[in-house]
């Protein structure tokens, strides 16, 4: 698997199988951001790893070539984070993303370019939120049959509060997309959150769905699970694995422990 | 020997009394079936035994194996041996039904839990239920029927192995063939252990199954008459507003005798 490594404002590819090619512009921009290009060529997964004590500001992006089918896993660790990512995603192409925070600080914008017939993207974010952060993705469906399963997840906790701000678009004459967004933070702090699904969709022919959902912990859910003699804080580890982690992945678990045990 | 007893219980729901003088006690070894018509407070009084915070005891007491438990939390009266069928369980996303229900063994058993027996248990239980074993690598409840919910309910029960057993509308949504072998579970369940019963139902089929040595007919917030199972073919034929008709009338004959 391919596995890049962004340490400290250093960026490496190892285990490359070469079905990917990143490219480092050597120049930061006027704002100091470091660019970064990963192109996919050929079907394969690729591993980002985070993990960053400065404030980290970066703009990726990732180009998906015709019928290649790829997978990104993602693990944040950093402390504060600025970060855009562009995708495109041509024909036949299909993108599987599955990203997990534990930063504090973050501004994120994502734009996914759907650019080819039957391009499709599954985005899946979970975010433990410890300081304010913001979320800003903007799909675009421009070509038809397109597909995007966009899931927002976050539990704030300390300090942390989170906006996801989500805008489905499809213009005039795109036919047959599907779009779905699920957006749902768990606040446990009271902070101010919000989330906003926009679905700014022109043309008739198309499947759109959404939903978006701000609570505690289900009181129902808790009720059932102390019910059956689990304490509140198992009752709520349980909960909080099951909101973030639902496949027990090992390094996601390692997480969660840090801040409920 | 296992005791729940309600003293004159008065409980209400957002300043809406659901609850009033209720009575109740229930043994080891006997099945109680409770039967009233929607909106009565069955549930209320079945979540309100075991605990739920969301309801509020203005008076009256409950009392379990002799402790009083009014003020007890959910968990420690689950641990104590009470348990809850519910009408409609809920739904939790992510956590699979294997997790929960080997966190509440692990709670229940603490350093003399072996997995091992618990896999071999929770296999042989859902044979025994004709539980699709993929069910248990799903989260709870989540896309469940309305019976494999129900079936979901007494698998917990026969592996929690509590002495004090609420059922709330168990047989809802079960088809024929489901209400049997839940019914049947039930009963094997009961004769091979110390366990009380409190059943809430609306149809006499599950009564064929899981047979009452006490029916109660309750009406706005308590019980308004109790009797043994010929109530219920009274109840089936003749509704319940004609036993509430009978009692009034009876209890003018006794204002008229009271008042010469
Ligand atoms: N959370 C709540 N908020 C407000 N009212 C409630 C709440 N829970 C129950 N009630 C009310 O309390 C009354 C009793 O409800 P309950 O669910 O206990 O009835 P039930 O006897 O179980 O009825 P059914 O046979 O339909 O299951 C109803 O009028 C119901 O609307
Ligand atoms: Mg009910």
């Amino acid at each position: 698997m391919n596995k890049i490594i962004v340490e400290e404002e250093n960026i490496k590819l190892l285990d490359s199988d070469d079905l990917i090619t990143l490219t480092l512009s050597d120049k930061l921009d006027i704002f100091d951001v470091s660019k970064v290009k990963i192109d996919v060529i050929g079907s394969t997964s690729i591993e980002i790893t985070y993990k960053n004590t400065n404030e980290l500001k970066l703009d990726i992006s990732c180009f998906l070539y015709p019928n290649v089918e790829a997978s990104i896993y993602e693990i944040n660790e950093s402390n504060n984070l600025k970060i855009k990512y562009t995708y495109n995603l041509l024909e036949n192409s299909k993108l599987i993303i599955n990203k997990f925070y534990d930063v504090f600080n973050v501004k994120e914008l994502d734009v996914i370019n759907l650019n080819g017939k039957n391009a499709s993207i599954i985005y899946n974010n979970k975010v433990i939120a410890k300081e304010a952060q913001k979320y800003n993705l903007i799909i675009y469906h421009n070509c038809p049959s397109s597909i995007s399963r966009i899931s927002n997840k976050g539990i704030t906790i300390l300090d942390g509060s989170i906006d996801f701000n989500v805008t489905s678009i499809v213009e005039n004459n795109i036919k047959e997309c599907i779009l779905n967004q699920y957006n749902k933070i768990i606040n446990l702090n009271n902070k101010k959150c919000s989330i906003s699904p926009n679905l700014l969709i022109e043309e008739q022919d198309v499947i759109a769905d959404h939903s978006a959902l701000i609570t505690s912990f289900d009181e129902n859910e808790l009720f059932y699970l102390k019910s059956r003699g689990i304490d509140e804080a198992t009752a709520t580890n349980l909960l909080i694995h099951g909101f973030l982690n639902e496949k027990s992945d090992e390094k996601i678990t390692n997480i969660i422990n840090k801040y409920w045990r | 020997m296992h005791k729940l007893i309600i003293k004159n219980l008065k409980a209400s729901i957002e300043n809406k009394v659901i609850l009033n003088d209720f009575n109740i006690e229930i043994n080891s070894g006997e099945i109680h079936a409770i039967m009233g018509p929607n909106g009565t407070g069955k549930s209320t009084l079945s979540k309100i035994i075991m605990g739920d915070p969301n309801y509020k005891i203005l008076s009256g007491e409950i009392y379990f194996d002799d402790k009083l438990i009014n003020d007890l939390s959910i968990e420690k009266r689950a641990q104590m041996g009470l348990f809850l069928g519910m009408q409609m369980p809920p739904e939790i996303e992510g956590v699979t039904n294997a997790d929960f229900l080997r966190t509440a063994l692990h709670t229940k058993e603490g350093k003399a839990f072996k997995l091992m027996n618990f896999i071999n248990e929770l296999d042989k239980t859902c044979e025994e239920l004709s539980i699709n074993k993929n069910m248990i690598h799903r989260s709870v409840n989540q896309g469940f029927s309305g019976g494999e919910r129900k079936k979901n309910e007494i698998l917990q029960l026969k592996l929690l192995k509590p002495n004090m057993i609420i059922l709330d509308e168990i047989d809802s949504g079960l088809d024929v063939d489901s209400l049997k072998i839940v019914g049947e579970n039930v009963i094997d369940y009961f004769k091979n252990s110390d366990a009380g019963i409190l059943l809430i139902t609306h149809y006499q089929r599950l009564l064929d199954y899981i047979k009452p040595d006490y029916i109660h007919i309750m009406m706005d917030g308590k019980i308004i008459k109790s009797g043994d199972a010929t109530l219920v073919s009274i109840l089936e034929e003749k509704g319940y507003d004609f036993i509430k008709n009978e009692l009034s009338d009876f209890n003018d004959m006794k204002e008229v005798s009271t008042n010469e």
